[in-house]
Order: structure tokens, then sequence, then C-alpha cells
């Protein structure tokens, strides 16, 4: 076999010789970088989580109750929080913490009806984080507050996928935005154990079916637990209200 | 939409890694993205360039891998290290 190519092809030679009249003058320090791969399962949203757990034990520790509110704009999430201020007014200690893009609309809507209220202003931003509830908490909800409802932005994507360190999501949902919106936005529907069917006195005007409905939402979350009303007739009001006092006893 | 605070958020979480490591550079990202993530990976490849920016992971390539539920988390990445620097963690020459 030859000794440099390794073939077993017999009389051939490799000719090796050469000059090198010259080095290779290598007197400088240079760093060498090498490329590595890391494998990992780091959750993008790990900074977000963080503020998330840390809000769930100061409520936790307050022996408050968060609920995270999530709609489409427009759904009644506000309306729907007035009548509900109203009726546990002097019963239940409750607090919100809204958020908009802009204006504090919401927050005066809210203001005077025995809770605190404070509205958070995104501007550019499309959903609220942990954080920024973190930083409001011991402002809002300490002092007795035993219920904390949390008005996230007007957004059935994006508020979804952020953790606010709130004990469940509640998903609102009116008549007029059609039947379908559960499996058209299933992020949301299928984080969300409890779905609030608001406008329901706007029903004989719509082409609206709740069969159909719930359907959609029993498919994207099974035993999804649903409640219908109205804030504007008050229809329905009592079963909603008779919930949340339920939730916070002890 | 919400993918420049997810970029961000993504970097952030890559820079932490690649300073552990000593890194100079982060090349290239692999994201698993759920479906029900809530994240757009189109959206997400879109604004990432711009959020890399000024950051280790300038320039770097986003590589998206889709999956069926709500995971968001980095499933890799690549940095450069000088050589002979030990590279901690589950480390794998490419």
């Amino acid at each position: 076999m030859c000794k440099d190519c390794g073939c077993n092809v017999k009389g051939h030679s490799h000719d090796h010789a050469h000059d090198h009249g010259h080095h290779h003058e290598h007197d400088h320090e240079h760093p060498h970088v090498e490329r590595k791969t890391i494998e990992l399962e780091v959750k993008v949203l790990a900074e977000n989580d963080a503020h998330a757990e840390a809000n769930r034990s100061w409520l936790s520790q307050h022996g408050v109750m968060a609920i995270n509110l999530i709609s489409s704009p427009g759904t009644g999430k506000t309306y729907l929080l007035e009548r509900t201020l109203e009726r546990l007014r002097g019963r239940v200690q409750c607090a919100v913490i809204t958020g908009d893009q802009c204006t504090d609309n919401d927050a005066r809507r809210l203001m005077g009806k025995g809770a605190m209220v404070k509205q958070i202003e995104t501007i550019n931003s499309c959903h609220l984080d942990a954080a920024r509830v973190g930083a409001l908490l011991p402002e809002v909800a300490g002092n007795g507050v035993k219920l904390l409802f949390i008005e996230n932005i007007g957004n059935l994507v994006c508020p979804a996928a952020f953790d606010l360190g709130e004990h469940f999501k509640v998903a609102l949902l009116s008549t007029t935005e059609g039947e379908d919106k559960p499996v058209k936005y299933p992020t949301l529907f299928s984080m969300a154990p409890v779905v609030v069917l608001t406008k329901m006195d706007l029903v004989p005007y719509l082409d609206w079916s709740l069969p159909k409905c719930r359907q959609y939402l029993n498919t994207i979350r099974p035993g999804v637990f649903v409640f219908e009303l109205s804030a504007k007739t008050g229809a329905g009001l009592d079963a909603w209200i008779e919930y949340l006092e339920k939730l916070i006893k002890p | 939409m919400h993918e420049m605070a997810i970029a961000l958020a993504l970097i952030e979480q890559a820079e932490k890694v690649a300073r552990e490591q000593n890194a100079r550079a982060i090349p290239g990202i692999t994201v698993v993205v759920g479906r029900l993530s809530g994240t757009d990976p189109d959206a997400l490849r879109a604004v990432f360039e711009l959020a890399a920016e000024e950051t280790l992971a300038k320039g770097a390539t986003l590589t998206v891998d889709m999956a069926a539920g709500r995971e968001l988390y980095i499933k890799s990445m690549e940095v450069d290290v000088e050589a002979g620097e030990d590279v901690r963690g589950e480390a794998l020459n490419v």
C-alpha cells in the first residue's frame, strides 16, 4: 500500500519536495472566534412571567382575587364593570386597573362607585404587561381589597399572551360580534375558563344564535362556564354577581 | 400587534444567555412558536431585525419552528465565543 495516499496502486510516487524560503510570521495575538450552538429552553416571556409570579404571590398574601377581563374593543367591559361595582358596593371591596391605549375615560366612568380605580395608558402597546400591573398593586389593591378587576386593552390577540399574575382570565364576547369569535380567536378562548356573553338584549335584532355560539365556545374550551347578560337591562346580572361573591368567600 | 414586545423580550433573554457564555455575538436564534401563543411568525420575523439593532444579536438569523400549543421559547442559539473559552451548558460544536 502506498504510504502517502493509502491506495493499493503499485508503482506510483508522490513528489513532496518544494522550496519554502520564507516563514509565516505569527507574532500577534488575535482571537480565534468559534461558533457554537447552544441548546436551550428559555421562555421568551420569562421576564414577564417572573413579574406575573411576583404579582400572584403579592395578591395571595393580601387575600386579593384578581380577574383579567379580555375582549374586543366595544364588547362592554367597562359597562359591565360599572354595573358590577354598583352592585358590589358595600358588600365586596373592589378595585380596578383599567388599560387603554389613550385617555383615562374608562377610569373616570368607574370612579365614584366605591372602588379604587387606576388607569394605565399604554400609548403604543396593545396589551398590559405584568410589570406595569405590579407597579400599581400596592396602591390599588392594598387596604382590604378582596376583588381586583384588570380590564385589559380591547384586543382579542395580544393580551392573551401576557400573564399578569391574575388568578384567571374572563373573556367577554358581545352578541354583535357574531357567534364564531371563539374559533377565530382560539388563543384567548382556550385560556379563559369563564366567558361572559354581553348585549344579550340585542339578540332579537340580530341573526345571532346562542346554541351556535355555545357550541363554538365548547369546541375551543370544553366545559367553559358561560354567563349571558345585558348590562343595560340588568338581565342575567344576578348570576354574575352571585358568582363573584362566591369567588371571594373563604 | 405585540410582536415587537415579543422580539425585544426574545433578544433580552438571548443576550442574557450570551453574556453568561462570554459570547461576543449571537449570529442565529431558533425560536419555537406555538400556534396558540398569540404570536405571528411573519410579524415576528419582520420586526426582529430592527429589535436586534445595537444588541449582540445584530444581523442574526431568526429561525422560527412552529408548534401546536402555546409554546414560545428559544430552542437554540448560535454564539460566537473566543476559541479556548469554555462554553458551559449543553454545548454542541457545529
